[in-house]
């Protein structure tokens, strides 16, 4: 499993809100520094103006650099004083040209004294830096317990936020142990969404297990029944109740009994595989036809024949596999359990959105046989699943099964 | 011992029969109407019960009224319906055993036999006296007296609910196989022959209403 897919959400917002957090700060404290750093030159730079004034107004630009700091330094002023002291590395410098040194770690202020010199005062920035840090140390302590303090509540928060989805999570892997646990997951719009879609889920599956479990118990029961019969018979036979013949004869019933309703839960099985496949548009009248035409030489041995009530047909949006599949097992229900040399008619009736087959039973023994409950009820139940619906009646001779469909779009 | 078969399928209800009839009193019956109506009318001692009648899962509601009618009456459910959780809704239904289909012959056999032991008495003893149905002989004392079949028959049912008023109809469904055919005269005739055979009357006539033990 890769790191992604077991990283939960929540940590996910908690780690893009702390990244946020931090690239905000690193902006602003960038900008911020950036700001007081530019702020410090521009009132160093004031500051050597002002010395730079006073030097030209007392005309101490005469004198020595060391003479002229001394006698800054005795200035009547005091603030003059205290501005000297807390310049570091002043340098006074009286020459012919102006000050030529482009240096950045230097600021200067320069001044054109009345006799044609050019008075320049330069300072470094040593202490614009020492400030800068001293802020950019603060700032971090600051944004850092804010960011610790802002996190833990932004955890807490999300947790209140996602408790109800982990509650939701826990009610699914329990389900259907604890559906008492369900009221406690209420929370956002789309936390009770989900509940909802979640719940609707978990009932269609569970309606769709008991389905299947109901179809496979049932036939479980078509099958173990014939086998309890065959097995009550082969003790009677050893007990010495049957004859060898009779034995043998009604065994073998027994035996056809049981193949058919196997046969009956393999086409189940098979036919469960493809019902996922999509669904397309069909044409029911040729369809039909490609049916007769795979039946062809089965209708011929039989010597059946096939008839259309009319020539009319209708559309459907279906399974197209699935319900090939079902039409074919029906068809061959209907061949094999109808009368030697009898017709078989087709009615389809557009209006409806009907096809009916009616056909003729053979012997006592097919009629049984072809009303086999398991039949039914696995058509019954591929049926609803598909999309239509279907009935069967018995008049007399004549068997008839019907297919409904439901008036549903085309694609 | 009286059984009643309930079992949609006719070949199978029929081969259980066939087997089951050399050594008890059988009756069969495919849908839950039928099995009603012979519930209501005879006294089992046993019902053999397929929960699955005419393609629905019915069967076990019949155990109520089995079990209201009779309480001794052992119930077998004979089901195809095999997991856990089907027997456990059975027994929980009230039958007594639960048989899963296809079975052995020999072990339905044995089950109904266990069945009887747990259900069907085969003595009952009232002060000095004990009765043997298997044998249908009274001991008193030293003395053994023996019964004829039905006389067996009756004087166990009665001896069965001492005290309790029986009436000449409950007699003949109890013992009789088709007690419409026979007349309830039949009934005053063999307790006359009880009564002429037991040491002590202990077989009182409740005018109108039909018959007592009492001692």
């Amino acid at each position: 499993m890769n790191f992604k897919a077991t990283m939960t959400i929540r940590l996910r917002i908690l780690l893009f809100y702390v990244g946020v957090f931090l690239l905000l700060f690193l902006v602003t404290g960038w900008g911020f520094a950036k700001h007081y750093e530019s702020s410090l030159r521009s009132d160093l730079e004031n500051k050597l103006t002002i010395l730079a004034d006073e030097v030209i107004d007392h005309r101490y630009y005469r004198m020595e650099p060391d003479v002229i700091l001394r006698f800054l330094h005795l200035d009547q002023q005091e603030h003059i004083a205290v501005l000297v002291d807390n310049l570091s590395h002043l340098k006074i410098l009286v020459q012919d040209r102006p000050y030529s040194v482009e240096d950045p770690e230097l600021v200067y202020s320069e001044r054109k004294t009345p006799d044609g010199t050019y008075l320049i005062l330069v300072s470094d920035m040593e202490q614009i830096w020492q400030k800068r840090q001293s802020l950019i140390v603060d700032i971090l302590v600051v944004f850092s317990l804010i960011l610790i303090v802002s996190t833990l509540a932004f955890m807490i928060y999300l947790y209140r936020l996602f408790r109800p989805m982990e509650c939701l999570v826990d009610f699914c892997k329990t389900y259907p142990h604890d559906p008492s646990r369900l009221p406690a997951c209420g929370g956002s719009g789309e936390i009770s969404q989900l509940k909802e879609a979640v719940l609707e889920l978990l009932d269609a599956n569970g309606k769709l297990i008991e389905q299947e479990r109901d179809i496979f118990k049932a036939a479980a029961h078509e099958i173990k029944t014939p086998l309890a019969v065959l097995k009550a018979r082969l003790s009677l036979f050893n007990s010495g109740e049957y004859e060898r013949e009779e034995f043998v004869r009604e065994a073998n019933k027994d035996i056809n009994r049981i193949t058919v309703h196997l046969k009956e839960l393999l086409f189940l099985k098979s036919i469960e595989r493809i019902l996922m496949g999509n669904e397309e548009t069909m044409d029911i009248y040729t369809e039909m036809e490609g049916l007769i035409g795979e039946f062809r030489p089965l209708l011929e041995k039989k010597g059946l024949q096939v008839f259309y009530g009319n020539k009319f047909t209708f559309k459907v949006f279906i399974n197209t596999k699935a319900l090939r599949k079902l039409l074919k097992a029906i068809g061959e229900n209907m061949i094999s359990y109808a009368e030697q040399g009898s017709v078989i008619f087709i009615n389809i009736n557009p209006s409806k959105r009907t096809i009916a087959f009616i056909n003729k039973i053979g012997r006592e023994e097919d009629r049984e046989m072809f009303s086999s409950q398991i039949g039914f009820k696995i058509i019954d139940h591929l049926s609803e699943k598909l999309g239509f619906s279907f009935t069967t009646s018995a008049e007399e001779e004549k068997f008839t099964t019907t297919l409904i469909f439901n008036d549903r779009p085309t694609a | 011992m009286r059984i009643l078969i309930v079992e949609d399928d006719r070949d199978l209800n029929g081969l259980i029969s066939l087997y089951l009839k050399k050594e008890y009193t059988i009756d069969s019956v495919y849908t839950k109407e039928d099995a009603l109506s012979y519930i209501d009318a005879y006294s089992y001692d046993i019902v053999l019960l397929d929960r699955d009648l005419d393609g629905a899962d019915v069967g076990l509601s019949l155990i109520d009224p089995i079990k209201s009618k009779r309480i001794e009456t052992g119930i077998l459910v004979i089901s195809s319906f095999g997991c856990t959780d089907d027997k456990i809704e059975g027994l929980n239904s009230g039958a007594d055993d639960y048989l899963d289909k296809p079975f052995e012959m020999e072990e339905l056999a044995a089950r109904i036999k266990a069945l009887g032991r747990r259900f069907v008495k085969n003595e009952i003893r009232i002060g000095e006296m004990l009765f043997d149905l298997k044998n249908r002989t009274l001991l008193y004392g030293s003395e053994e007296i023996v019964f004829t079949k039905k006389e067996g028959d009756i004087l166990f049912y009665l001896l069965s609910k001492p005290g309790t008023i029986i009436s000449r109809e409950e007699l003949l469904d109890a013992v009789y196989k088709n007690p419409e055919n026979i007349s309830s005269n039949t009934i005053d005739v063999t307790i006359t022959n009880i009564r002429k055979k037991l040491p002590v009357n202990i077989i009182k006539t409740i005018k109108t209403r039909g018959f007592k033990i009492e001692f």
